[in-house]
């Protein structure tokens, strides 16, 4: 089942929850669709954290796991979130999908919520543009273009063009 | 993620379906010079991590056994019921399959390349096939095959 979600026009931001413990969150223009009880497929000879694709839009996307890149261990999860982001590389929009435990929240972020991301997992160093306070627990933000980049091909000047632009636009108050 | 006409990076014309443990290779009809039965692979004195040989052309060639995350496998899963002779220049192997059809022609119309976040260095996938809403071939070649093998022996 495929479903277009609609934020409330206050929110500025969806928690997403990858299982226990473990969430981040990304801009409302970010999601486009949750797809409940997705069809994927996997491919072989491709990084664990991103082993499978789901049609989409006559697409074929990478579905990616956020725990297991986080080495958080297998988690099972229900549905697909898929995203749209910039790809500075080529600039132009890419879409992926996100596989997560629950539907997402619409929350709404500001600027003085501001924090430091969380020690665990150390991964979210690499893979969030930052973070912020959420009822006394640290949520990150994700870093899309990073998470859906091979490594070898994020530079650092990409990440901070990343951080400026991305970060500015998603912590500002409505 | 760009969409292409399939034959615009790989020109296959005539394409096949090469089914293991539900993932569908998809290659090129004319790289494969023989399909046999299972049962027609000479099981004695394999090389190692083979499975047995396989005749053409007076002479025999090492077959293979693979999984669906193409991994060696050297114990024979009862599906393997057919055997195909890859070829790659002067080059062939045999690998061990479930299934093997013809592609129609409409079912080629497509290809996706393999987003940049699954692309490892030493993967043999060269791109993507979106068949229909629930399936996905992942196209490659005798050569990049052969390759993966030989890395897979070696190490």
């Amino acid at each position: 089942m495929m479903t277009q979600i609609e934020p409330n026009f206050r929110t500025n931001a969806w928690l997403l929850n990858f299982g226990p413990g473990l969430r981040a969150a990304v801009g409302t223009q970010v999601l486009l669709h949750i797809i409940d009880d997705p069809k994927i497929h996997p491919v072989p000879c491709t990084p664990a954290h991103c082993h499978s694709v789901v049609s989409w839009q006559g697409q074929l996307l990478p579905v990616l796991d956020m725990a297991s890149l986080l080495d958080d261990g297998p988690q099972t999860h229900l549905l697909l979130a898929i995203a749209g982001y910039q790809d500075h590389t080529e600039n132009v929009t890419r879409f992926g999908a996100l596989l997560i435990s629950a539907p997402p929240a619409a929350i709404a972020v500001g600027a003085t919520q501001s924090c430091p991301l969380p020690e665990q997992p150390v991964g979210w160093n690499k893979y969030a543009l930052s973070c912020f306070d959420y009822h006394d627990v640290a949520i990150p933000i994700l870093n899309l273009a990073r998470i859906f980049s091979p490594p070898t091909n994020f530079t650092q000047m990409q990440a901070d063009y990343v951080v400026q632009n991305l970060t500015q636009n998603t912590l500002e108050p409505l | 993620m760009n969409t292409t006409p399939f034959t615009q990076a790989t020109a296959i014309s005539t394409a096949a379906f090469v089914t293991i443990a539900g993932m569908r290779l998809v290659l090129s009809q004319s790289e494969i010079r023989a399909l046999e039965a299972a049962s027609d692979v000479d099981r004695q004195e394999p090389e190692q991590f083979s499975v047995g040989w396989i005749q053409y052309l007076q002479q025999r060639w090492p077959t293979y056994c693979l999984s669906s995350e193409l991994s060696l496998l050297t114990t024979i899963p009862k599906e393997r019921r057919a055997c195909i002779l890859l070829a790659s220049g002067s080059d062939h192997i045999g690998i061990l399959c479930d299934e093997v059809r013809i592609a129609r022609h409409n079912e080629l119309e497509q290809q996706h390349e393999l987003p940049p976040v699954m692309h490892l260095a030493d993967t043999p996938i060269l791109s993507l096939v979106g068949l229909n809403e629930n399936d996905v071939g992942c196209l490659t070649d005798a050569k990049q095959l052969m390759t993966h093998i030989t890395r897979l022996v070696k190490t």
